[in-house]
């Protein structure tokens, strides 16, 4: 259980700005994307034995970390998209943001874990539970949709 | 990430961009559950600090601490920072007071880009807070106890030994080290893997900013150098890799070492009888996790220390919790005399140490390892403290009203695993364009733990450990190491990596193959410019498929 514990402290020490990035971009909220890394690090630690060595850990601590901001998301919707800083204009466009919120769960946390992440797909199947091919074909048409709205946007 | 096209790409990080948040493995471990809580322990508690005399004359020869214990370090910090600073701290029971005064101690320019130290003082803690202006970054307040500056034997106190920030890329844009200076310091040099820097002194503190570092760099040691001409050097024992196993503490707890009156039933009468003393968990600003499944609505909180940050409760007689900022810990109460909580300090170098003491024991001490002692604030039977990480072992020690020993227990900081760095044997020679020469010299597995040392032609001497266990990334770059004119990179793997190549900007590639999962090699003459260069790792399997790549940055310091 010590090895364990350790190997958790070093992921989370080594990942965990990469874990907030993608909690972040799941919930929308960098608090509560916070509060889904720590609590998630926490559930990990607390059910180390249910960590059954059938994928790599990482794997399996980014399914807690992902199902803990989805239900952020899902508990809490957050009222408006994010607000831009000092009354700057935002940095994104305002209908490709709102299309990648629009975006099925699957497709935009997939998106989320291949972008920020840098996880594989058969990392990011083993994290979702999907196969490596399901999530090939997810990406792509959550690209596909995205490009239309990108094709759409004027210069 | 060539699947994701460019516009998504970019569209992508303006989205969400680097988080500015710091990890905090402190706070994980107060979200887990009790069971997984660290061994009762005992302490006793009292008021204030007892500052002894020895050390403290040390740095009263140095020059002091005075305005640091007794004073106000640098200058009022400007009104928009304080009150962004109180909004961060002010919305909770669990923080500092809400009228606690922010100090601007350095403000400096590293090229081109601006970087302030805050400071503060709040009871018997001492705080710093160092904030990117030019990148957006902050952190969050670093923390060391009154005692550990009073007690210094060094002219200089480390507050963050070495912490970074990193861009949206996760590639390190500023690496720095911030501490407290005695009145008498004059200059502060950082050696770092890269070489040796003079970090910035004013307002009794010291802060050296590196701007782009490379991969992996990291303090080695910080030397002190006082207006009289005398020096201190401080070494941080730093290793490379997974984890830091090596270096562990081989010091004796110091203190009694026997209990001469024991109490003969513990218990905390004001929780057995159901007083509501102290306030409930609604003045807390909890997050959602502790409201929800960890700490109980009935539960009463003391504040022990009322300039601290960490408050301290009790349900009934059987649960114990402590709160710091919107995190919180806690466990099933023991029927010892003394109940004690650790936490990390997640990334600086103190610990929280908190937990209840049984009735009868009326005051309590911590004895480090040092041979210092401090008291701790206690109320209501229950007492919280921070501790410097270098002053464990501690022992902590409970007094009845008699002054005799009533409860006494040692506490150990928790590094993990310890390895050991004998029994290295040498694995290859790497010679750099500029005629360095690198011996790799690598351990056996233990603990599922392999380390390792190079030892350079120079003088340099990295020592590194990563785990064996199959999780983490498949390549991975400790660090890059300059030795003379020459820069060499040092990484590992694990399987099915069976061979790398590194990946130059200009299309070059320098194929290296693994041995023990390390490897090391050097930069080509052509990379060897100060201008700070990104390339690649790229990790192959038996079958030249590319499992991962990473990214590095270098530069050679002009």
């Amino acid at each position: 259980m010590a090895a364990r514990r350790t190997e958790l402290e070093a992921l989370y020490r080594r990942r965990f700005h990469v874990f907030l990035r993608v909690a972040t971009a799941i919930a929308r909220d960098e608090q509560r994307a916070y509060d889904a890394v720590q609590d998630g690090f926490a559930a990990a630690i607390r059910d180390e034995r249910r960590f059954r060595e059938e994928g790599p850990l990482e794997a399996w601590v980014w399914r807690i970390v992902v199902n803990a901001a989805l239900k952020t998301l899902r508990d809490e919707p957050p009222t408006d998209v994010t607000p831009s800083v000092n009354g700057a204009a935002p940095s994104v466009d305002p209908e490709l943001r709102a299309r990648i919120a629009d975006l099925p769960e699957r497709q935009r946390t997939v998106l989320f874990l291949r972008h920020f992440a840098d996880l594989d797909y058969r990392s990011i199947g083993e994290a979702l539970g999907i196969s490596p091919g399901t999530v090939g074909a997810t990406l792509s048409a959550a690209h596909a949709s995205l490009r239309r709205t990108l094709e759409e946007v004027p210069e | 990430m060539s699947d994701v096209d460019l516009p998504v790409r970019s569209a992508l990080d303006a989205l969400v961009p680097q988080p500015r948040r710091s990890p905090d493995w402190g706070d994980v471990l107060r979200r887990t559950e009790p069971r997984l809580w660290r061994r009762p322990l005992v302490l006793a508690l009292a008021g204030a600090l007892i500052v002894l005399g020895t050390a403290a004359g040390v740095t009263a020869a140095l020059g002091g601490f005075d305005s640091w214990l007794s004073g106000k370090p640098g200058k009022p910090a400007p009104a928009a920072e304080q009150q962004r600073f109180e909004a961060a701290n002010g919305r909770a029971w669990a923080a500092f007071p809400r009228d606690t005064k922010l100090r601007e101690l350095i403000r400096t320019t590293v090229e081109g880009k601006t970087y302030v130290l805050f400071g503060f003082r709040s009871g018997h803690t001492l705080c710093l807070k160092l904030r990117a202006i030019s990148l957006g970054h902050s952190t969050d307040p670093a923390c060391t106890p009154e005692s550990t500056v009073a007690h210094s034997t060094s002219p200089i106190v480390v507050v963050n030994s070495d912490f970074g920030f990193q861009d949206r890329r996760a590639r390190e844009s500023a690496e720095f080290s911030f501490g407290i200076a005695a009145d008498g310091v004059s200059q502060v040099e950082v050696r770092a893997v890269d070489g040796l820097h003079k970090a910035v002194i004013g307002g009794n503190a010291y802060l050296w900013v590196e701007n782009e570092p490379n991969t992996g760099n990291r303090v080695l040691a910080l030397t002190a150098h006082t207006a009289n001409g005398s020096r201190m050097t401080i070494s941080l024992g730093t290793t490379f890799g997974d984890l830091f196993p090596l270096g562990r503490s081989g010091r004796r707890p110091r203190g009694p070492g026997r209990v001469e009156a024991p109490i003969a039933h513990p218990t905390i009468g004001w929780a057995a009888r159901g007083e509501k003393r102290g306030f409930s968990r609604d003045r807390l600003d909890l997050n959602s996790y502790a409201r929800t499944h960890f700490v109980t609505p009935t539960a009463r909180f003391v504040k022990p220390d009322p300039l601290g940050d960490t408050v301290v409760g009790l349900d009934g007689t059987h649960r114990l919790f402590v709160v710091q900022g919107r995190g919180a810990a806690g466990g099933s109460l023991s029927n010892r005399a003394l109940n004690v909580i650790t936490s990390g300090g997640g990334g600086v170098q103190s610990a929280t140490v908190a937990g209840a003491a049984a009735d009868g024991i009326v005051r309590l001490t911590i004895f480090d390892a040092d041979g210092q002692r401090f008291a701790v604030p206690l109320r209501d039977n229950l007492f919280a403290t921070r501790v410097a990480e270098t002053q464990f072992p501690l022992r902590l020690v409970g007094y009845d009203a008699r002054g005799r020993v009533a409860a006494i227990e040692t506490l150990r900081f928790d590094l993990g695993p310890q390895v050991s760095l004998h029994g290295l044997r040498t694995i290859r020679h790497v010679t750099g364009p500029n005629g360095v020469t690198a011996t790799v010299k690598i351990g056996g597995a233990a603990q599922s733990i392999r380390c390792w040392r190079i030892g350079f032609s120079t003088g340099e001497a990295p020592t590194g450990c990563f785990e064996l266990l199959p999780t983490g990334p498949w390549v991975d770059v400790d660090l890059v190491q300059p030795a003379g004119r020459d820069l060499f990179v040092i990484g590992h793997t694990r399987p099915p990596i069976a061979t790398v190549e590194l990946h130059f900007q200009d299309g070059r590639v320098v194929q290296l193959t693994p041995t023990g999962r390390l490897f090391v090699a050097a930069i080509p003459r052509a990379y060897l410019k100060t201008a700070r260069q990104l390339a690649f790792a790229v990790g192959y399997t038996g079958a030249h498929r590319v499992k991962q790549r990473q990214g590095f940055v270098f530069r050679v310091r002009p």
